[in-house]
């Protein structure tokens, strides 16, 4: 055998040993490209999620207000047709608008995709934490702080006074994103605090809440809100006008203070507003996509800050340019930040062969032909710019004042919304997955969270109608949130946050 | 038992003398594309390096593997990405497949320029073999242009943004730039258009061309009277010497199988290990940073950063030219089949090749730091300052460096060719290495670890 044949024999050899072992692997193989190809879809989804519907189902899927909660294994069972025409055509009769490209939307079908893969596997609080590592601080709507004393306040203008406080504190918390602080009515919901309404009957003002009206993003509040619940947030929107007589009223939440004169907070005003307004076309730090690149030496040398500033304000100047004019959505302020920031890359800015973005001189022909210098083509509502010109819009821009401050997920209890720790000892009454009631010797029935559910489902312990128990928690937002639990009948007993207040499922 | 043996081995008796051997050469429709026998000398590996070989087995294997993917492959907008996904996850065996065909092309491109080189060095396209060098040069093309028409179809991140650079270019195309562009792409944007327009291209119209032309170039070989070979030396009575002959079986088959075995298993083994590339589905809207042309073009995307693009692209297409000119103007015959000519040939592609290593990564430097042509001619249009002139100083070079090697090196045409040939084909490996590691953020000169 010489050399020849002896290599060719050694290789084919290899290669026969090879592909049955590869053979073998290769359903592993797939299956990991699966597990990874899933995560991949989840983490992708996740961006989208925060960019986009967070600002109605929450941060970390927990649902604001009436719009649903998605953290729970309803929907992670649900199926996939479901999932993607709710997603992709929105739902009738709801602020659910139809996401998909084809109807007005922006998402493609397979962002859609990406969405339902996250509705189904992801872990809720990472997305949350994932929007703070992204630096996409979801943006969250506004809620006034309403105090004890305030409500004491109520309380005490009238022997019903205590209802009173109590609609209140719903209304605040959940009817000011569109009815406004004041009552006074926003465009997606119409005034409530007026003589008109104080007309209406009681029956016709709580069949509107607990119904809502079909067509309206006033939803139905029935799923959300007690019956008790609903006539109270009635008495007291009947009783406005005598409230804010005493001059008690609600305060709106407080908008971040920024030092004018401090350069760096206004710069960092300027990259906050252009991360979530501008990156989306002009590319991260200006770097250029859809629009042009303005991180480039030549743009900001041919443009003086006025000729920035107008168009901002206007829109783009090119025929068929795509940029919306900002001027009726941004306060001088913030055009003033934005300018100032994009006139901070002038000493770095590197030389761009053509920094004329993808959008420029695309499209059809037809659409090239020379404009009307007295009517310029007016890009509104055209292409992708236009998802972002909905009606969602005055709120994303309301957001955006109020996305610095605190805002609790489950898990995560802000300090500015935590009670102060109460401890009780008492008997079950039911414990529905994470949601248990429990009964305290005066009788009274009340309700804790244990925990995330799958946090629960994990390390719970049981808890049967009948046992006795032993917790220590804190009133959170809405409901009351757990340090730990014993189960005296048993003897078992769980941690759910270490000493300092940490969740343990954090961990 | 070796009665058994023969009958498992051999369908028929193996072939005992050297006559019967070379009629089963003759009589085999693959074999016969080999003569009967082949002078010893050009068997020898190290003339060869079976890169013309190797070359051909990596495009059946291509064939191969191409027509597999293409059952699960779709070439839309909206599916192709998922198509990818599907073939990763969903297909047994879907991801070896793509990595033979991902790597083997990959490898192609390198084993066909190496192929090139090689013929060059040895002078493979004189006596008589000035067309079928021609053909190389077409098919080296072609391996490019399968290559770049391929690299768009994962529909990914790194495919949209690198065909994005890449047919921005032909804008920069005189007359016809617009029009070329305009036809691949079916519109202005890399599209669901152009996506078509590559497949159809990818699987249709090269194969068509290089099937037709690979059967050429192997016939023109055989017709041409073999590979290129040393003009054997006189023996003392005067008489031509007479080279040995060996029967292409069992010598050339041999060889030929066991390369083939050896590459095949290396590539498998290779594609089995490291999974090709697969980045996130293409957005329109979000270029990468630094967006990338393919690999193989990132030498000519480099000279984009230093010139005006119409120098950027002349000066490459000029080279190209040179390279097919080449059996015009180095017609002397006496050292065909000799590596590198002669002696001095050794020594001006020693020097060409030192020069190539050293000379553009300076210039690369120069340029970026301290060199601005356009500011120190104020006043001058850029197509001028920055086009004209840094087209003219690179020519002035090559010109420069081919004279240095006739007049101070006193070597002839083909040694001084020798040298300037390696120079430029050092120079294009240097430069691809430049902008494939040594270019980050905003194509700003940063190293690669």
């Amino acid at each position: 055998m010489n050399k020849y044949t002896f290599t060719s024999v050694i290789a084919l050899l290899l290669l026969i040993i090879i592909l049955p072992v590869y053979a073998y692997l290769e359903p592993f193989r797939m299956e990991q490209a699966q597990v990874d190809l899933r995560e991949e879809f989840v983490s992708d989804a996740a961006v989208l999620y925060v960019q986009n519907c967070a600002i109605c189902h929450g941060a970390s899927g927990e649902g604001i207000g009436a719009m649903p909660p998605l953290d729970n294994d309803g929907l992670r069972t649900a199926d996939y047709d479901f999932l993607y025409k709710t997603i992709a055509r929105g739902r009738y009769e709801t602020t659910m608008a139809g996401w998909h490209t084809e109807e007005g939307g922006i998402f493609n079908d397979y962002q859609i995709d990406e969405l339902i893969a996250m509705i189904r596997y992801v872990d809720w609080p990472q997305v949350g934490e994932l929007a703070a590592a992204q630096g996409l601080i979801p943006p969250t709507l506004p809620v006034p702080e309403v105090d004890e004393a305030f409500l004491e306040e109520v309380a005490a203008l009238d022997p019903a006074g205590a209802v009173w406080a109590e609609g209140m504190q719903i209304y605040a918390n959940n009817c000011t994103i569109c009815h406004g602080v004041n009552g006074e009515g926003s465009d997606l919901g119409v005034p409530v605090n007026t003589p008109e309404l104080r007309a209406e009957g009681t029956e016709t003002l709580i069949n509107t809440v607990t119904g809502g009206v079909p067509g309206t993003a006033m939803v139905a509040w029935d799923n959300v809100l007690e019956p008790g619940e609903i006539e109270a947030v009635i008495a007291f929107l009947q009783n406005w006008d005598v409230i804010e007589g005493q001059g008690l009223a609600l305060t709106p939440p407080e908008p971040i203070q920024i030092d004018l004169n401090n350069p760096e907070e206004v710069l960092a005003l300027g990259e906050r507003l252009f991360t979530t307004t501008c990156a989306v076309c002009h590319g991260e730090n200006g770097s250029g996509g859809t629009g042009p690149a303005l991180n480039s030496q030549q743009v900001l040398t041919a443009n003086t800050d006025e000729q920035i500033t107008n168009t901002i304000i206007n829109g783009g100047h090119r025929p068929n340019s795509t940029m919306p004019a900002f001027g009726d959505r941004l306060t001088a302020v913030e055009i003033g930040a934005l300018v100032d920031y994009i006139r901070a890359w002038e000493p770095t800015a590197p030389v761009v062969e053509n920094p004329r973005g993808t959008a420029q001189g695309g499209g059809p022909p037809w659409l090239n032909a020379t404009p009307d210098p007295d009517n310029p083509v007016s890009p509104q509502g055209q292409g992708q710019g236009g998802g972002y010109q909905g009606g969602a819009n005055p709120d994303f821009q309301r957001g955006n004042q109020g996305q610095d401050r605190g805002q609790s997920d489950q898990g995560q209890a802000d300090p500015g919304t935590m009670g102060p720790t109460v401890q009780y000892t008492g008997e079950v009454v039911a414990a529905n997955e994470n949601l248990l009631t429990f009964r305290v010797a005066d009788g009274a029935t009340l309700e804790a969270m244990l925990g995330p559910p799958f946090f629960w489902s994990e390390s719970g312990i049981p808890l049967n109608p009948g046992d006795q128990i032993e917790l220590e928690g804190f009133e959170s937002l809405d409901h009351m949130e757990l340090n730990w639990i014993v189960n005296l009948t048993t003897g078992e007993r769980v941690d759910l946050r270490t000493p300092d207040g940490m969740p343990v499922w954090n961990n | 038992m070796t009665k058994l043996k023969e009958r498992l081995l051999y369908t028929d008796k193996d072939p005992a003398d050297d006559r019967s051997r070379m009629r089963a050469v003759a009589n085999n429709l693959i074999l016969h594309l080999h003569p009967t026998k082949v002078p010893a000398p050009a068997l020898k590996w190290t003339y060869t390096w079976g890169l013309g070989g190797i070359s051909a087995t990596l495009t059946l294997v291509l064939l191969i593997t191409g027509v597999l993917l293409m059952f699960r492959y779709d070439a839309s907008v909206e599916r192709a990405y998922t198509s990818i996904q599907n073939l990763e996850t969903q297909v047994t065996f879907g991801a070896l497949i793509r990595g033979l065909h991902h790597w083997s092309a990959n490898l192609l491109i390198v084993t066909t320029f190496l192929h090139l080189i090689r013929v060059f060095l040895t002078g493979g396209f004189k006596q008589g073999r000035t067309t079928n060098w021609l053909v190389g040069v077409v098919l080296l093309l072609l391996v490019v242009a399968f290559n770049f028409t391929g690299y768009l179809l994962p529909w990914d991140q790194l495919a949209f943004w690198a065909i994005t650079v890449g047919t921005s270019l032909l804008g920069y195309v005189p007359v016809f730039g617009g029009a070329i562009s305009n036809f691949l792409l079916a519109g202005p944007d890399v599209g669901q258009g152009a996506l078509r327009n590559f497949y159809a291209i990818h699987v249709a119209v090269l194969p068509a061309i290089m099937i037709l032309l690979m059967s050429y170039h192997f016939w023109k070989v055989r017709k041409d009277g073999g590979i290129s070979q040393p003009i054997p030396a006189p023996t003392e009575d005067k008489r031509p010497s007479r080279v040995e002959r060996l029967t292409t079986i069992p010598h050339l088959v041999q060889r030929e199988f066991a390369a083939a075995v050896v590459l095949i298993t290396a590539v498998t083994i290779f594609a089995m290990l490291v999974p090709p590339p697969l980045e996130e589905l293409a957005n329109p809207i979000h270029p990468p940073n630094p967006a990338k042309a393919a690999w193989y073009f990132m030498g000519l995307q480099e000279l984009l950063l230093h010139m005006h693009p119409l120098a950027a692209m002349l000066l490459p297409g000029i080279a190209l030219a040179g390279i097919a000119a080449i059996p015009y103007w180095d017609k002397r015959e006496e050292d065909i089949g000799v590596y590198f000519r002669s002696k001095i040939g050794t020594g001006t592609a020693l020097i060409g090749a030192i020069l190539g290593v050293a000379l553009p990564p300076v210039l690369v430097v120069i340029d970026e730091y301290w060199l601005d042509l356009p500011s120190m001619m104020p006043g001058v249009s850029t197509l001028i300052s920055n086009g004209f002139v840094p087209l003219a100083l690179s020519l002035g070079g090559l010109a420069a460096i081919y004279s240095l090697f006739r007049v101070v090196g006193r070597a002839n045409r083909g040694e001084a060719t020798v040298g300037l040939f390696v120079f430029l084909m050092v120079s294009l490996v240097m430069l691809t290495i430049i902008g494939v590691f040594f270019r980050g953020a905003n194509m700003a000169l940063v190293m690669p670890f």
